[in-house]
C-alpha cells in the first residue's frame, strides 16, 4: 500500500518511472477493457493511451475516499473508448428499426472465459459490439448507452437484437434465450 | 465516481488474458505522448554531464594554478649572484674531448660549473680546485631577462663559492671573498635584477643591464679552471695558472697539443649587431613554432628546454620538465555557418546574446620536433549551426479519433561545451596546417517548429525560433553530444596565431531525426600565447 502511495506521489510529480509502474500495473486490465469495444489493436492502444494520458494529467484530482484508483482509471479509460466511438459515428452505420424489442438484461457471458468472450465479440460488427459490450459486459442501461454513444434508443435495441441473433450459440449454450 | 462504479465488472486482481500488444511497446507510445504533453525536467544523463563539467572545471583550475605558481617562481626575489643578470633559454652541451668552441650567441655567455663536486661531503679540495671546482661546462645564453629558472641553484653555487674561496688565491675575479668588490657587485646586481623584474619593458631593460654588467670590470662572467673529472683539462689549466679566466673577450685556452678551448664573448650590443634584431627577438620571446628557425640561425646551438640547464646541480622531476614544456594560452574560435548568418547572434534561448561568442577558450599544447605541436582545446561556449532545413522525417503523431498531428523541426543552431585535440604540422616558418577532433556537448538548441494537422493538411502551429534545452528534451531530439573534425591553416605572428578552416560533424547532431544532419561550417581561430 505504501508502495502504491509512492507511485501515486511520483505520478503527481510527473516522474516517468512512477508513471511507467502505474501503467504497467493496470495495463492488462485496461487492455481487456478496451478490447471489449474495439477489434483493431491500434484502436485499442489509442483508446488506452488517450485514457491514461487523462489519468496522468488529472492524477492530482483523484480522491481515494470516493473510490478506488482502479475504478477511477477504469472509468476514465472506458470514457476514452466512448469518446472515440462517438467521434466515429459516421462509421457506425446502423439500421433503425423501431420494432426491435428490448432484451432481457441478462449477461450471457457470465462464467465465460475472456478468450471465449472476445471470440464471440469478434463476430459482431463494430457498433453492435460496442452496444453489446456496454449492455452485457459493462451493465449499462439502454438509456445510458444512448447518452454515451449518441445513438437513439431504437438503434441501441436493434444492435442488441442483432447481437442476440449473431451470438445464438452462446445464448443457446447458456440457455439464456 | 460512485455512480459509475456499479457498471464496473472487472477487478484488479482478476485473471486477464495476455494483451496482444506487449506492455513495453504500449508504454513506448505512451511515453512519447507524455514527452509531448507533459515534459519532465532533468534528463537521465544530466548527472553525467555534471561530472564532465566538474572534471573540466578542475582541469582548468589546475592549469591556472600551475601557471600561477610558475609565474610566482619567476619572480622569486632570492636570486643568485651568478645568474642575477642572466637568464638562460638555450644550452649547449659541450663535448669534453673535442675543442670547446663557444658559439657566438647573443647576450651574455657564461661558463660556470655545477656544484655537484663542491657539495661532495668530505672531499678535500686543493686551493686551486676549491676555487675552480668542476665542470661539465654549460654555455648560457642569457638574452631573455624575462624568463627564469636556475635561480635557487645559482644561489647555492654562489654561496659555496663564497665560503670556499677564502682558501683560494686573492684574485679579484674570484667570487666569494666577503668584502671584495665582487661581492658588493653581486649584491648590486641582485638589486638590479629585482628592479628589472618589476620593469614593464623587461626585455630592453634586461639587455641594458647585461651591458652594464658586461662593461663592469667585476663582471661575473668568469670561467673557472678544469673539470674535476677532466684530468687533461685540469692539468692544463693548472699549469697555465690557477686563476679564473676572464672570457669577456675572445680567447683561446690550449689544453694540450691536440686540444684547444676556444671561446668568444660578445657583448649584447655585439650580439645584437651580429645576429640582428630578428634573432634577438626570437631568442627573447621565441614561440615554439620558431624553434627550428632559431636552430637554423644558430647552427651550433641545440635549443633545449630551460630545465636542461638547471640539471647542473639538481635534476628536476620529470613532471616539472613536462609542465615547463607545455605552452598555453587563450583561444577564440568561431564557427561560420554556410547556411546564412540570420541567426548568428540569436542565442539558443531565443534572445540576442552576441557577447557569448566572445567568451574565450583555453588551450595547452606541447611543441614537438620541427615546430609541430599537439594541443588540447577547451571552449566553454561553442556554436554549431544546422542546415536550417525542416526535418519532416521527425514526425510525432498524436492520435486522436479521426485525425493526427505531425510535428516537424528544423535545427538552426546548437551551443554547448567543447573539448578538442589538434595536431599542427609546421609547413613553412610560421605557417602550419592543423587537423583536430572535437567533442561537443549540446546544452541548448534553437529550432524552428511546425505542427500540421492531417485534417486538410493545415499548419496549426508554427514557431520560427523555439528554444530547446537538453534538460527538457526528453524526446531525445538533440543528441547529448557529437563529434566534429576540423581542418585549418594557421599563421603565427608574434604571440598570436591566426587560423581559418572548416568544421565537419562526424556524428549526427540529432537523435530522433532520420535525416543525418551533418552541416559543414567555416571556422576562424585566434590563439594567443600566454606562455
Amino acid at each position: 500500500m505504501e508502495e502504491f502511495q509512492n507511485i501515486l506521489e511520483g505520478c503527481k510529480r510527473n516522474e516517468r518511472k512512477s508513471q511507467e509502474r502505474l501503467y504497467y500495473q493496470f495495463y492488462p486490465a485496461m487492455f481487456t477493457l478496451c478490447k471489449k469495444f474495439f477489434q483493431d489493436e491500434h484502436d485499442i492502444q489509442t483508446a488506452l493511451n488517450n485514457g491514461m494520458m487523462r489519468v496522468f494529467k488529472n492524477i492530482g484530482q483523484f480522491d481515494a475516499s470516493r473510490g478506488s484508483l482502479f475504478n477511477w482509471i477504469y472509468t476514465i479509460i472506458r470514457n476514452s473508448c466512448l469518446t472515440i466511438i462517438r467521434d466515429r459515428k459516421v462509421d457506425a452505420v446502423v439500421e433503425y428499426r423501431e420494432e426491435v424489442p428490448d432484451t432481457a438484461k441478462q449477461n450471457p457471458f457470465d462464467g465465460t472465459d475472456w478468450s471465449e468472450i472476445f471470440g464471440y465479440l469478434s463476430k459482431l460488427p463494430p457498433a453492435t459490439r460496442v452496444v453489446c459490450s456496454l449492455y452485457y459486459l459493462e451493465g449499462f442501461s439502454i438509456k445510458e448507452i444512448c447518452d454515451d454513444t449518441s445513438m437513439k434508443e431504437g438503434t441501441v435495441k436493434w444492435h442488441l437484437n442483432e447481437s442476440r441473433n449473431r451470438l445464438k450459440d452462446i445464448w443457446a449454450k447458456n440457455n439464456k434465450i | 465516481m460512485d455512480e459509475k462504479d456499479r457498471h464496473i465488472r472487472q477487478q484488479p486482481g482478476d485473471a486477464y488474458p495476455t494483451p496482444e500488444v506487449p506492455a513495453e511497446s504500449a508504454w513506448s507510445g505512451m511515453r512519447d505522448m507524455l514527452d509531448q504533453e507533459m515534459p519532465v525536467g532533468p534528463s537521465s544523463n544530466s548527472n553525467w554531464i555534471k561530472i564532465i563539467k566538474l572534471l573540466s572545471a578542475l582541469c582548468l583550475t589546475s592549469i591556472g594554478l600551475i601557471y600561477f605558481i610558475q609565474k610566482k617562481a619567476n619572480h622569486d626575489p632570492h636570486k643568485g649572484v651568478t645568474d642575477a643578470p642572466t637568464t638562460l633559454n638555450a644550452v649547449t652541451k659541450l663535448n669534453k674531448k673535442d675543442a670547446i668552441v663557444i658559439p657566438k650567441a647573443p647576450g651574455i655567455i657564461s661558463i660556470k660549473e655545477p656544484d655537484t663536486e663542491i657539495n661532495a661531503p668530505g672531499k678535500k679540495h686543493s686551493p686551486e680546485e676549491t676555487a675552480h671546482p668542476g665542470p661539465p661546462f654549460l654555455v648560457r645564453d642569457s638574452t631573455d631577462p624575462g624568463k627564469k629558472t636556475g635561480n635557487r641553484n645559482s644561489e647555492r653555487i654562489t654561496t659555496l663559492k663564497m665560503r670556499t674561496s677564502t682558501k683560494a688565491s686573492p684574485d679579484p675575479h674570484v667570487p666569494g671573498q666577503p668584502d671584495t668588490p665582487y661581492h658588493s657587485k653581486a649584491r648590486q646586481t641582485n638589486e638590479t635584477t629585482k628592479s628589472r623584474n618589476t620593469s614593464d619593458d623587461s626585455r630592453k631593460l634586461g639587455l641594458s643591464e647585461n651591458s652594464r654588467v658586461q662593461n663592469s670590470p667585476l663582471t661575473p662572467i668568469v670561467t673557472y679552471g678544469p673539470a674535476e673529472n677532466n684530468k687533461s683539462l685540469k692539468n692544463t689549466i693548472g699549469e697555465s695558472g690557477t686563476h679564473p679566466i676572464d672570457i669577456t673577450k675572445k680567447g683561446k685556452i690550449t689544453l694540450s697539443r691536440e686540444k684547444t678551448v676556444t671561446f668568444s664573448k660578445t657583448t649584447p650590443a655585439d650580439a645584437a649587431h651580429e645576429a640582428g634584431p630578428f634573432l634577438i627577438s626570437m631568442l627573447t620571446s621565441r614561440p615554439a613554432v620558431m624553434t627550428h628557425e632559431l636552430e637554423r640561425k644558430l647552427k651550433r646551438l641545440s635549443i633545449q628546454s630551460i630545465q636542461t640547464a638547471t640539471t647542473s646541480s639538481k635534476r628536476p622531476s620529470k613532471s616539472t620538465t613536462i609542465l615547463n614544456n607545455i605552452h598555453a594560452g587563450l583561444l577564440w574560435n568561431v564557427n561560420l555557418p554556410f547556411s546564412g548568418y540570420n541567426n548568428y547572434f540569436r542565442g539558443t534561448n531565443n534572445t540576442t546574446d552576441f557577447y557569448k561568442t566572445l567568451i574565450p577558450g583555453i588551450w595547452a599544447g606541447k611543441t614537438l620536433s620541427s615546430g609541430n605541436e599537439i594541443l588540447i582545446k577547451v571552449k566553454p561556449y561553442s556554436q554549431q549551426f544546422g542546415s536550417n532545413r525542416m526535418d519532416t522525417s521527425l514526425t510525432t503523431v498524436r492520435d486522436t479519433a479521426t485525425y493526427y498531428y505531425t510535428t516537424s523541426r528544423g535545427l538552426l543552431k546548437s551551443s554547448g561545451f567543447n573539448l578538442g585535440i589538434q595536431y599542427n604540422q609546421n609547413v613553412y616558418n610560421g605557417l602550419s596546417v592543423g587537423l583536430g577532433a572535437n567533442l561537443q556537448w549540446q546544452k541548448n538548441a534553437l529550432l524552428s517548429n511546425q505542427v500540421k494537422s492531417s485534417r486538410r493538411n493545415t499548419v496549426v502551429d508554427y514557431e520560427p525560433f523555439m528554444s530547446l534545452s537538453q534538460k527538457t528534451d526528453t524526446s531525445g531530439y538533440l543528441k547529448p553530444y557529437f563529434f566534429t573534425g576540423n581542418l585549418e591553416v594557421l599563421y603565427a605572428w608574434k604571440k598570436v596565431q591566426l587560423g581559418a578552416g572548416i568544421t565537419v560533424p562526424i556524428t549526427r547532431l540529432l537523435g530522433r531525426s532520420y535525416e543525418k544532419q551533418k552541416p559543414v561550417s567555416g571556422q576562424v581561430t585566434v590563439r594567443w600565447w600566454v606562455r
